[in-house]
């Protein structure tokens, strides 16, 4: 079994020993699920170092017959795999994965003392809410280095599902509507994304051709190779365009893209907070990452086609995100409308099919990944010590909680796109790609970047700056986190992920050839193949 | 065609079934009493097996497989029949009745 | 000595670092002598550096390293050493180091004291990368670092609400502005395949800027312009002026270091490194010269009637940076970063010194000042260098590079900007002298404030003296006297066979303004016009300035608003945003999501309604079940709709 397998199964064991566990204390199950992260985290950094540096190359890829159907309706038999590997697109995103789960679980709490409205449920469940916490982080892995269709079609169920209990069990009161909105979209995409993809490999095949088919593989490495040469006989072009409608139609929902966002900041409003950094940070990448992998590496020719559109939709993304944002009076949903904003831009490198288009997408969607679940773990952070995240109820916050304070800072420059920063590198390759192919378009666009300073300052200001508010000062909620010396700041515990999660969106701006080695192999191989 | 020792034609044997079925039918369909209705599904069993055994003397390679078949429904009729008088027992020792229309607790 | 100008930044990051291990606990003094001490050492590098440059004219010394690559280009980042960044290195590093030592004395026992300082070294470093940069990218870079640091420092006393609100001002304004940059340099990046200036350079002056079908000269002046975007929004200049004057919330040594010496003299600092580029899009040039014209004399109106002593500095500052802009855009280049050198000194110097009065007096209010000649002298006498360099009176610095502004703006042919000019001088001499006059002579307006009133010790002096000094005689460096010695230095920049720009650009940058005996007199004698006013209104008490205030009420009024500009962008880009906001909001909480509800709904609703079809009787579903095999059955016998062929 390779590397990737093991990175995909970890998390899955640990689930099972935590449903295996005799008797369930929060700390064992927590525990249990950190060692299934950190298990994967340590592989991925193992396929990583040992990456070959070659383009459209799939890393450790293993592939196990899972079972196979016999010539049915289909005029030959069609083998279905469970197979996994890395390329350069996919390890990144895994290590992102990996390093954010490990930091969600590690930050996992529970209020211990009862509350109004009962035991906290996750000190109640210990068991079920790490369970589900690692099957997420075994589905999201999965998503990220599938490399059969129907593998990849499993690990998103299980993505769907896990995360569906997350919200529903362990979030706020009230967060049934919201799980159920959650499951609804997703799982409608869900299936629109199955439809697109059968319908590739079938096309691939050679089902809506005048010629005869030939045998049908769910393999992704060899649709990859076969799907954008097969010939216009083989594959007509009218059905990939139809695939490719419905895949991006997919991926729109998957991706929170206006309009079809309105279950993300639903979601992150009932969330707690891990579960929010799992969404946030990752489970909304794998619509870009989908949007890559079989949009631009399998129908290259309709993101071309279609490219105006995409970034019509892009630039709408930005900036109805940012306005939005800025009109949120509560920062979960403000982090929400941010990272719509955030992905639009995504949108708009994407459709631009150039270099630096691509590349900037890519990086995006890690910049995006790892900020989001920082803004999340911070405002979670705070909300434990100040029971609301109200922008009216909060007001000079550095005086008590400098540390977190400042952090916060770091996050929202990192968010606003300040240079040196992971935000910066990103939104500069993909503006370029913008601007290569739509530069009037591009142009509207950059008005996002005002916006998105816009409405991070106007909550920092009202959040930390500013003289202490009484509401603040001495409310209840005081006693969840007070330190020895009276001190609100972060604890010790909180500290780590904090200042691993910035030191990465720190690293990657400053030496963005980190990932730039890996993504520029991707992009070669994408764009080899697009011609 | 039938065979020449076998007097009864084919068309009368399913007009047979058909016949019985429809009894069947309309008894489970309308009749209030769950006896009644027990007794009814016996008879569009019987109609099946009316056809089982007609249909066994036809074909590319007539066999015994069809009346063999209609033994094995007996059988499970009579099993099936059993238990319908259990339930409705239950039912009747529970609810007082045997009345179709009274058992309605799946109703909206 | 060259090769070492990575070190120039490299120890202020050093100390940077330093001081962020010491922690937030850490001995004043320490703190401070770390930072003034490595500071120093990089301005004494950077005279070195100046130096070494000197010796030979075609000094454009590059280095760069790979950072980044993308398809097949590469990103880099480096340094590069100009005739414009060697003097800019000196600059920067000289009102630095002085600076620091300066906040010893004023930023003492602040609970954030070591904090104040990591912020300081961070953004001189950010500053002297930004001069070393070697293409636009890393320029933007550290151009956004500063302006970091500037957002870090203006709201350092966060607890203050106007501080709060002050640094996100700055920060948002300076980004709309920096917006337009980004997409500029994107621009020129497409266009020309590089960030590097020196490939933008030759291409912009050789035509063979390529974007989209647009014409080289098209596309030159559409970068330029939008790079001139940056430079307006961190020179605030008009209509991005709005947020230096707010920014005076930020400690003292801040407004001199960054808000008058360094960071905002960026965007000029920008305009002149990217020359080359601006000569080739001569509609982008004006624009420059008529903005800075009118910033110039925009902001002395408003400066006249400002009655907190660091806004009136501030609205200073904003003016003598249209002045400097205004001869870029006349195409008087090596004046302009003239003026920017003289400038940085005596801005900073006024700065200092009113962060000395403020320190004594705890005030900033010019009406409960008077009288402090006789409390604080060597501040007094300082100021009023500082004050006559600024007014532009010979000898002293502001003469020299001011007066070469206004005679290359009237040579070249720009009458009404040279008058624009020229009532800005006059404007300049008063309100500087009124603040001298209100502040230092006279008698006290508020006792309790003067008696409290005393010199800052030497940590404040020894800045102030030093800085007097170069207030006074930085204009020699550039005189007839010296033939023209700063001029020769920077126009070696372009000098053949090395130059990337083309020959005609370098003509145009190369071109000489002989001074003009009578120029000079009219404008020593338009300022020494405004000090005599100032005087008279304001040397002795006396109600001559509340009359004419009275009198001309409507104008006084207008410029004590700043021209109604801050109310304005308020009423319609603030408010208009948040309307816009609003609306969005209201859209998606009512149209989109409600559409989404109604889809719900419409699930929920049908449902309900398919209920009634569970009538509970098993005979009626089984009817059903009849009746549909019955029709399934139909369909297979009489093969409706073709099935089964």
């Amino acid at each position: 079994m390779s590397l990737a397998f093991w990175v995909v199964t970890a998390p899955l064991i640990a689930a099972l020993l935590i449903l295996l566990l005799p008797k369930v204390r929060f700390t064992a199950a927590k525990v249990l699920a950190l060692l299934g992260g950190l298990v994967s985290l340590v592989l991925v950094l193992a396929a990583w170092i040992g990456f070959p540096g070659t383009p459209s190359l799939f890393a450790d890829a293993s592939s196990v017959t899972w079972f196979s159907l016999p010539a049915f309706w289909q005029s030959t038999s069609l083998t279905v795999n469970l197979a996994f590997g890395f390329d350069g697109l996919s390890l990144p995103l895994a290590a992102l994965t990996a390093f954010v789960v490990c930091l969600a679980v590690f930050g996992a709490r529970g209020r211990a003392e009862e509350a109004g409205d009962g035991l906290d449920p996750r000190v109640a469940h210990p068991r079920s809410y790490f369970f589900w916490i690692s099957m997420a982080a075994a589905g999201i892995l999965g998503v990220f280095s599938a490399l059969d269709i129907f593998t990849f079609f499993v690990a998103l169920e299980v993505t769907l599902f896990s995360s569906f209990f997350l919200i529903q069990l362990f979030g706020k009161r009230g967060s049934n509507r919201a799980a159920t909105k959650f499951l609804i979209y997703r799982g409608f995409a869900t299936v629109a994304m199955l439809v697109a993809l059968v319908g590739i490999a079938y096309g691939a095949a050679g089902y809506f051709g005048s010629a005869s088919p030939t045998a049908i593989t769910f393999s992704i490495p060899q649709l990859l190779g076969t799907v954008s040469h097969a010939s216009a006989a083989q594959f007509p072009a009218y059905y990939r365009g139809a695939l490719f409608l419905v895949l991006l139609l997919a991926v729109f929902i998957e991706e929170a893209f206006v309009p079809f966002h309105t279950w993300l900041p639903t979601t992150h409003a009932y969330a707690d907070t891990p579960t929010n950094m799992l969404i946030g940070g990752l489970l909304t990448k794998t619509g870009a990452y989908v949007l890559l992998r079989f949009g631009v590496g399998m129908l290259p020719d309709q993101v071309h086609r279609y490219g105006t559109l995409i970034a019509v939709f892009g630039v709408i993304n930005i900036l109805y995100g940012a306005f939005a944002a800025w009109a949120q009076k509560n920062w979960r949903t403000l982090v929400a409308f941010g990272s719509i904003s955030h992905m639009g831009i995504v949108l708009l490198g994407i459709a631009s099919m150039t270099a630096a288009g691509l590349q900037g997408a890519m990086f995006m969607i890690i910049s995006s990944g790892l900020l989001t679940a920082l803004l999340f773990y911070l405002t979670g952070a705070i909300e434990s010590r100040t029971q609301t995240l109200d922008m009216a109820q909060l007001g000079g916050l550095s005086k008590r909680m400098p540390m977190l304070s400042g952090f916060l800072l770091v996050a929202a420059l990192g968010s606003l796109g300040l240079p040196l920063t992971s935000g910066f590198i990103s939104e500069i390759q993909a503006f370029i790609g913008g601007f290569d192919r739509f530069p009037a378009l591009s142009f509207v666009g950059v008005v996002g970047l005002i916006l998105s300073a816009v409405y991070l300052l106007y909550a920092i200001q009202k959040t930390t700056f500013g003289p202490l508010r009484t509401a603040v000062d001495g409310g209840p909620g005081f006693a969840a986190g007070g330190g020895r010396d009276g001190s609100l700041d972060a604890t010790p515990p909180e500290y780590l992920p904090t200042v691993l999660m910035t030191l990465f969106v720190l690293l990657i701006g400053i030496y963005p050839n980190l990932l730039g080695h890996l993504f520029g192999l991707s992009v070669q191989g994408l764009l080899g193949i697009g011609g | 065609m039938a065979p020449a020792n076998f007097p009864i034609p084919t068309g009368s044997l399913l007009a047979l079934g058909v016949l019985l079925f429809c009894i069947g039918l309309y008894g489970a369909l309308t009749k209030r009493n769950l006896i009644i209705v027990l007794v009814s599904i016996e008879l569009m069993l019987n109609a099946a097996n009316i056809n089982l055994v007609t249909f066994s003397r036809l074909g590319v390679a007539p066999s015994l497989s069809g009346q063999v078949f209609s033994l094995f429904t007996i059988t499970v009729a009579a099993a099936e029949i059993a238990v319908g008088l259990a339930l409705l027992i239950a039912v009747f020792r529970l609810r007082r009745t045997s009345e179709v229309q009274d058992l309605n607790v799946h109703k909206w | 000595m060259v090769q070492y100008a990575w070190l120039v930044p490299l120890l202020p990051l050093v100390a940077y670092v330093f001081l962020l291990f010491l922690g937030r606990k850490a001995p004043e003094g320490i703190v401070a002598g770390v930072s003034v001490v490595l500071t120093a050492i990089s301005f004494v590098i950077s005279l070195f550096v100046f130096q070494a440059v000197g010796s030979h004219p075609n000094g454009n010394d590059t280095y760069v390293f790979h950072w980044l690559t993308v398809g097949s280009r590469n990103f880099d980042v480096g340094f590069q050493v100009t005739h414009l960044n060697a003097l800019m290195l000196v600059i920067v590093t000289l009102v630095s180091a002085l600076v620091l030592l300066f906040s010893k004395g004023y930023m003492h026992r602040d609970e954030r004291f070591p904090v104040f300082y990591q912020y300081l070294n961070l953004f001189v470093f950010s500053m002297l990368a930004l001069v070393l940069s070697p293409n636009l990218l890393q320029l933007y870079i550290f151009w956004e670092m500063v302006g970091l640091c500037s957002y870090l420092l203006v709201g350092f006393w966060y607890f203050k609400p106007e501080a709060a609100l002050a640094a996100k001002k700055s920060f948002i304004v300076t980004r709309i502005g920096d917006t337009g940059m980004f997409a500029g340099i994107i621009l020129l990046f497409l266009a020309s395949g590089s960030f590097d200036y020196s490939t933008i350079f030759s291409a912009a002056t050789a035509g063979t800027l390529s974007f989209h079908g647009m014409s080289s000269g098209t596309v030159a002046t559409v970068a330029a312009l939008l790079i001139f975007m940056g430079a307006v929004g961190k020179s605030a200049q008009f209509p991005l002026h709005i947020w230096l004057p707010d920014a005076m919330e930020g400690p003292t040594p801040v407004s001199a270091l960054i808000h008058a010496a360094t960071m905002v003299a960026a965007g000029v600092y920008l305009v002149a490194r990217a020359y080359p580029l601006f000569v080739s899009a001569p509609a982008a040039l004006h624009t420059v010269a008529w903005i800075g014209g009118i910033t110039a004399l925009l902001a002395s109106l408003i400066a006249l009637t400002q009655r907190d002593i660091k806004r009136v500095i501030a609205y200073s500052t904003v003016s003598q940076l249209g002045y400097m802009m205004m001869a870029l855009g006349v195409g008087a280049y090596a004046y302009g970063v003239f003026h920017l050198m003289t400038h940085a000194f005596f801005k900073a110097l006024l700065f200092l010194a009113a962060g000395s009065v403020i320190h004594a007096l705890d005030t900033q209010d010019l009406f409960e000042m008077g009288g402090l000649r006789r409390k604080m002298p060597l501040t007094t006498y300082t100021f009023l260098a500082g004050a006559l360099a600024l007014a532009g009176i010979v000898p002293f610095a502001g003469f020299w590079s001011k007066d070469d502004i206004l005679g290359a703006t009237l040579a070249s042919g720009h009458p009404v900007l040279y008058a624009f000019g020229l009532l800005a001088a006059f404007c300049t001499a008063f309100y500087i002298f009124r603040v001298f006059f209100l502040a230092f002579t006279g008698q006290p307006r508020d006792e309790a404030k003067y008696e409290h009133a005393h010199e800052g010790g030497w940590v404040m002096a020894v800045p102030l003296v030093i800085l007097a000094a170069f207030a006074t005689l930085a204009g020699f460096f550039n005189t007839p006297l010296n033939h023209h010695g700063l001029e020769r230095y920077l126009f070696a920049d372009y000098a053949a066979p090395h130059s990337a720009a083309g020959t005609d650009v370098v003509a145009t940058i190369g071109q000489t303004y002989p001074e003009n005996i009578g120029l000079m007199a009219v404008s020593v004698a338009v300022g020494l016009f405004g000090i005599l006013v100032a005087a008279l209104f304001y040397w002795r008490p006396g109600k001559g300035a509340e009359r004419a205030a009275r009198m001309f009420s409507l104008p006084y009024q207008v410029s004590f608003h700043k021209f109604f500009v801050d109310e304005a962008y308020e009423w319609f880009f603030v408010g208009g945003g948040k309307r816009l906001a609003a609306l969005v909001r209201w859209f998606d909480v009512y149209v989109l999501d409600g559409l989404v509800q109604l889809l719900g709904r419409l699930g929920s609703v049908g449902g309900r309604l398919l209920r009634f079809s569970q009538t509970g009787q098993i005979q009626t579903y089984s009817a059903w079940a009849t009746v549909g095999l019955l029709v399934f059955v139909a369909i297979a016998v009489f093969r409706i709709g073709g099935v089964f062929g």
